[in-house]
């Protein structure tokens, strides 16, 4: 992705994302701030189990795959993510979090990498988008949680 | 050397492949009838993969020249391409003819194995029952088939198509015969037939061995292996190599097995001789996840201990200071080993390289 992408399709490209819908337009302007486009090739690895998660990441553009624990993302939501989707967001949780899952470009991809801890100064800065978000966040895990659960009722 | 005087069928000569990557490009023979993956592996091209039969994805290849076949289109592992830029599964593709791939990624296709695999015919010897819906399949093998534990090979039989990958019970090297524990399958054909119709002397195809989830003594590491079911299978190899290998002298094992019920449990006869051979440095755990094991088996076998709960579950408290500096062996279906990895990552603080599984159910 070029370094020339504008604040404007960064704003655009945040506001398409399930998680940051019905945030305000001023946290949406502080998180493409934030936000460095990033590229990363077909067959790569964007992040592998067990890496420190630094950052989260929006997807603008290509398919990745989760291998292993889905990130906390609901399992319904399937091991192929896309364009508008965020992945990586055990980059805001606990103390020095590690990734819980390996991530691989299935084609090539074009990125917005936002590193945690300045999202999350952006969500304190900015409560009532930062609730929002948190509370997304801890649905996530929680529909994560159960549907874990769910699946290992049914398996030994 | 081939005598011409033999009348010999027609036989469809082998294909060359072409494999390419990032970094580096590798050239192998296809025969018509295998998967390019297993060809290129047979080679010692160190093709990425996973399962071997359809499911991870792992083996994803675009396809730059050359005719194929899909051996199967429903693949679920199929979900992770797209087909109008000619991706395909190299685990379910075989070559007509010439052909070059793309393999994803900075992938270094020469190979390091150990075993190179190979094909191999084998004859059922025994299917024994372990409890109502798992059995034990005993196989003899032509070649005998060489191994590490850990390993599985994948099976085939005649007039169904498909590879199903198994691990094997038996003492590591070299064996003429092999075991597997296989689950049955509701909606499995391989299970179906094993369950119902297969009987001693039928015939079986094997590829192996596979894998990378292997126990090296020489290592000269503590281990933690968790398994569920069927997952003990590759488990009982690593005990076995431990016990042979006089490793367990020096270096404690904590074994954590999964099963439903009191009913669902087996090998606690084997499992108890392994504890009763190691009493100081060998821990076996018996978890149930949905019953309370009953009295008998805890005074039958005083060697093993039983708790209910979830296997990962109770490693995890087991285990709590304990972890650091371990090798960690997983096995068993695929969301037990996922949510042993996020325990042994979290909670067991080690390091990814110390994590070794091989999803293939």
């Amino acid at each position: 992705m070029s370094a020339a992408v504008k604040e404007i399709d960064k704003v655009e490209m945040l506001r398409a994302t399930d998680i940051l819908q019905g945030t305000s337009d001023a946290t949406l302007h502080k998180l493409a701030a934030l936000a460095k486009p990033q590229s990363i090739e077909e067959g790569e690895t964007l992040y592998a189990v067990g890496d420190p998660a630094r950052s989260a990441y929006v997807v603008a553009e290509g398919r990745l795959r989760f291998i292993l624990g889905g990130d906390g993302r609901p399992a319904a939501q399937g091991t192929v993510i896309g364009a508008g989707d965020i992945l990586g967001w055990a980059a805001l949780l606990g103390d020095q979090p590690r990734r819980i899952a390996t991530v691989i470009a299935l084609e090539d991809c074009r990125l917005l990498d936002i590193e945690g801890e300045a999202l999350l100064r952006t969500l304190e800065e900015e409560p009532r988008s930062g609730y929002l978000v948190m509370c997304r966040i801890a649905k996530m895990i929680t529909q994560s949680f159960l549907e874990q659960s769910a699946m290992l009722e049914g398996v030994t | 050397m081939q005598d011409s005087s033999v009348s010999r069928p027609v036989q469809k000569p082998s294909a060359m492949i072409e494999a390419r990557s990032k970094v580096s490009t590798c050239t192998f023979q296809a025969e018509p009838h295998e998967p390019i993956l297993y060809a290129a592996l047979r080679a010692g091209v160190a093709v990425p993969y996973e399962c071997a039969t359809g499911t991870c994805g792992t083996c994803k290849a675009r396809r730059t020249a050359g005719v194929i076949v899909r051996d199967w289109p429903q693949a679920p592992g199929n979900s992770y391409l797209r087909s109008e830029r000619d991706e395909v599964l190299l685990c379910q593709t075989r070559a007509l003819g010439e052909c070059s791939f793309e393999i994803p990624g900075s992938v270094n296709l020469n190979s390091s194995l150990r075993i190179r695999p190979q094909f191999g015919r084998g004859v059922v010897t025994r299917i024994a029952p372990l409890t109502a819906d798992t059995v034990e399949l005993a196989l003899s093998l032509d070649p005998a088939l060489e191994f590490d534990a850990g390993q599985f090979v994948v099976l085939r039989v005649p007039h169904m198509p498909g590879f199903r990958g198994y691990s094997m019970i038996n003492h590591p090297g070299s064996t003429p015969e092999a075991k597997f524990i296989i689950k049955r399958k509701p909606e499995g054909a391989f299970t179906q037939w094993l369950f119902a119709r297969a009987k001693p002397g039928d015939p079986v195809e094997w590829f192996g061995p596979l894998g990378k989830a292997v126990f090296a003594p020489q290592e000269q590491r503590t281990i933690v292996c968790i398994a569920g079911g069927s997952g003990i299978a590759s488990m009982i190899s690593i005990l076995e190599a431990g016990r042979s290998s006089r490793h367990f002298d020096h270096f404690e094992a904590d074994l954590f097995f999964g099963v439903r019920t009191n009913l669902d449990m087996f090998y606690l006869d084997e499992l108890h001789a392994f504890a009763e051979a190691f009493p100081d440095t060998l821990q076996i755990k018996i978890a149930t996840s949905h019953d309370v094991p009953g009295a008998d088996v805890q005074e039958r076998y005083p060697r093993l201990s039983f708790e209910p709960g979830f296997p990962h579950e109770i490693a995890a408290r087991d285990l709590a200071a304990k972890f650091a500096g371990r090798v960690a062996y997983v096995a068993g279906p695929a969301i037990l080993v996922d949510v042993s990895i996020r325990m042994l990552i979290s909670q067991g603080r080690l390091p990814v390289r110390d994590i070794r599984y091989d999803k293939f159910s």
